[in-house]
């Protein structure tokens, strides 16, 4: 059985990884590139002096700023689970499209053996795939998770436990439609439909909803700039202060009207609101926050796709003749 | 001896629809039997089921015994099965599907297969899609005589393949079955080739088995009676009426007989299996029970 699945899966299994290694040669010279600069430009020397959250924020803007045409590519890697998930999945619905399956059924295996072995491989296989993406990406995202929250998308969704849970969610899902529908091309469709709204849902919708925000008041002149959480690694989201208006108008020199930023004006606003103890709520979620969000939304995801799997189980034990 | 076949009441209801209905049927094993009937009349239902590819609704159905649903490692082993569309792995070379065949079949022959297909001048190399449809039957029945099956069953294995590519197909089929006391269920509804390679025949129409017998003495058992234009009561009396067709002078029928005709106003002719088929098939009677003809009527006969 192990024979046959990977001989039908051969072509599917070459493709995936002819495009596991175009996105490895990708990532390990930007990789590499983004490291090196990452040293010379000396924001990592920069970091280790200070460890306070604006502190290096030049250095670490032109960084970010010189990497952004390659971090715009990396958002494309978005769709990789869903590539790898159909692409482990399709064979075993061409196999029931065209009928083939019951070549196989009428042999001597079983066909409870036949779909024990099959899902266990495309799934494993599809878990292997989204592992050597994650460890990439891990390895990649080191100056990025180094300068800011690991917690952004762009990193969340590639490391820890959330690649996998994509990866085998879509695979699930194609199984599942493929098992229902006996037609390739639909459920892939279904795939595409249903992944999108998992991914897109999940970040606009959920966020990270799954614990509320932390929210810290911080005196109003500690920052230089716009208040910003406690260590770097948090995952900002806003922050808001309430300042009356009487206080307002002394600090702005009679006038609502702030003076220009950068002016000597404005630096005496700052001291001014410490004097009369105005203080900002800053919102963030704590960067210790990020397995438990992973695990949680690897659940969200795993938990259906499970489901899933069910489904397409039962529907070739009972209802595929 | 255990029955190849054995089929109690068994049925198939998909929706509000019976693809087979009330089907009580034995096959013993080592013949080598025909299964007609109009397409839609259940056959590849009947195959179906005793494969497991498909569950009944009512009924049981056993081979050798067992039960292909719920002892599928008794059954699957012992049947060698080429379904109607031929599934073959179009992209496998012939020798992978040998390999396959090798690597889920405890039972595989090897050799078997590989002087079948030399014989045949079916290169190991050559993709399966790339082969003749004549080709392509040829490999499959080749997939399945390796597995040493007890009992083969096709399902209309020869409708798609033109005049030569079937009497060759039919040919393999007939060489296989000679040697190994075989059984054999074959599907079709071209009446004329089947004559040749079975005997045994089974007619299913509208969903429900209405013959069943060796298929010898189906013929022997069948006349055609021509006679001046006359009721046929009394000859209903004695015979099973199969088919009647009148003209102003003359009256035809189509009778299962009972004994001898001795009523000499009628003349007895001996009529063809294929004649047989066609009338049992013009004129299904839906309500009857299923008639079996086997050895042990002639006995009882005679």
């Amino acid at each position: 059985m192990i024979w046959l699945t990977w001989r039908q899966q051969r072509l599917e299994i070459v493709i995936a990884g002819a495009v596991m290694t175009l996105v490895s040669v990708f990532l390990l010279t930007t990789g590499s590139d983004m490291a090196s600069a990452y040293r010379h430009m000396g924001v990592s020397v920069c970091l280790a002096h200070d460890a306070s959250p604006a502190a290096c924020q030049n250095l670490a803007d032109a960084f970010q700023k010189r990497f952004s045409s390659v971090t715009d590519i990396i958002t494309w890697l978005n769709f990789l689970p869903l590539v790898l998930g159909v692409l482990f999945s399709a064979p075993f619905v061409l196999d029931l499209e065209q009928g083939t399956y019951r070549l196989a059924w009428t042999q001597s295996v079983t066909r409870q053996r036949w779909l024990t072995v099959k899902l266990i491989l495309i799934m494993a296989a599809a878990t292997f795939a989204a592992l050597c993406l994650t460890v990439l990406m891990t390895w990649w995202n080191t100056p990025l998770d180094h300068l800011g929250s690991r917690l952004n998308r762009s990193q969340f969704d590639f490391e820890g436990t959330v690649p996998v849970a994509y990866t085998v969610f879509a695979a699930a899902l194609c199984l599942a439609a493929g098992s229902l529908l006996r037609r390739t091309v639909p459920a892939i469709g279904i795939t595409l439909v249903g992944y999108l709204a998992a991914r897109v849902g999940m970040e606009t919708f959920v966020g990270y909803g799954y614990l509320p925000p932390v929210t810290k008041h911080v005196p109003f002149s500690s920052a230089a700039g716009e208040p910003s959480p406690p260590a770097r690694a948090d995952f900002f989201i806003n922050a808001t202060a309430s300042i009356p208006k009487g206080i307002m108008r002394t600090c702005f020199g009679g006038s609502l009207n702030p003076p220009p930023p950068g002016s000597t004006a404005a630096q005496h606003v700052q001291a001014c609101f410490a004097q009369h103890g105005v203080f900002a709520s800053v919102i963030y979620q704590p960067a210790n926050r990020f397995w438990f969000f992973q695990g949680t939304e690897s659940a969200i995801l795993l938990v259906p796709a499970g489901a899933l799997l069910a489904l397409a189980v039962w529907s070739i034990r009972y209802r595929v003749t | 001896m255990t029955p190849a076949v054995q089929t109690i009441a068994l049925g198939k209801r998909y929706g509000r629809t019976w693809a087979l209905r009330d089907c009580s049927l034995t096959l013993p094993a080592g013949r080598v039997a025909a299964l007609v009937g109009p397409n839609g009349a259940g056959k590849t239902t009947l195959l179906q089921l005793i494969t497991g590819l498909n569950d009944s609704t009512t009924g049981d159905v056993r081979i050798f015994g067992w039960s292909p649903r719920e002892q599928p490692t008794m059954v699957l082993p012992r049947l060698g099965f080429l379904a109607q569309e031929r599934p073959l792995f179009k992209g496998f070379t012939v020798g992978e599907m040998l390999t396959m065949g090798r690597k889920l079949n405890p039972r595989w022959d090897d050799s078997l297969a590989r002087t079948r297909l030399s014989r045949l001048d079916i290169p190991h190399n050559r993709k399966v899609g790339r082969l003749s449809g004549g080709q392509q039957a040829q490999v499959a029945l080749v997939m399945a005589l390796a597995k040493r099956p007890e009992m083969l069953l096709l399902d209309e294995p020869v409708a798609a393949l033109d005049p030569l590519a079937r009497r060759e197909f039919l040919q393999a089929l007939l060489e296989a079955t000679v040697d190994d006391g075989l059984t054999v269920l074959l599907s079709s509804h071209i009446i004329g080739d089947l004559e040749r390679v079975c005997d045994y025949l089974i007619i299913l129409s509208a969903s429900r088995v209405i013959l069943a017998g060796d298929i010898e003495h189906v013929v022997q058992r069948h006349k055609l009676l021509v006679g001046p234009r006359q009721e046929t009561e009394a000859i209903a009396h004695l015979h099973n009426v199969v088919q009647a067709t009148y003209t102003e002078r003359q009256t035809t029928l189509m009778v299962r007989t009972n004994g001898h005709i001795w009523d000499p106003s009628w003349q007895v002719h001996a009529v063809s299996l294929e004649e047989i088929v066609l009338a049992y098939l013009g004129h299904p009677s839906t309500h009857e029970p299923t008639v079996f003809l086997e050895h042990s009527d002639e006995e009882v006969l005679a």
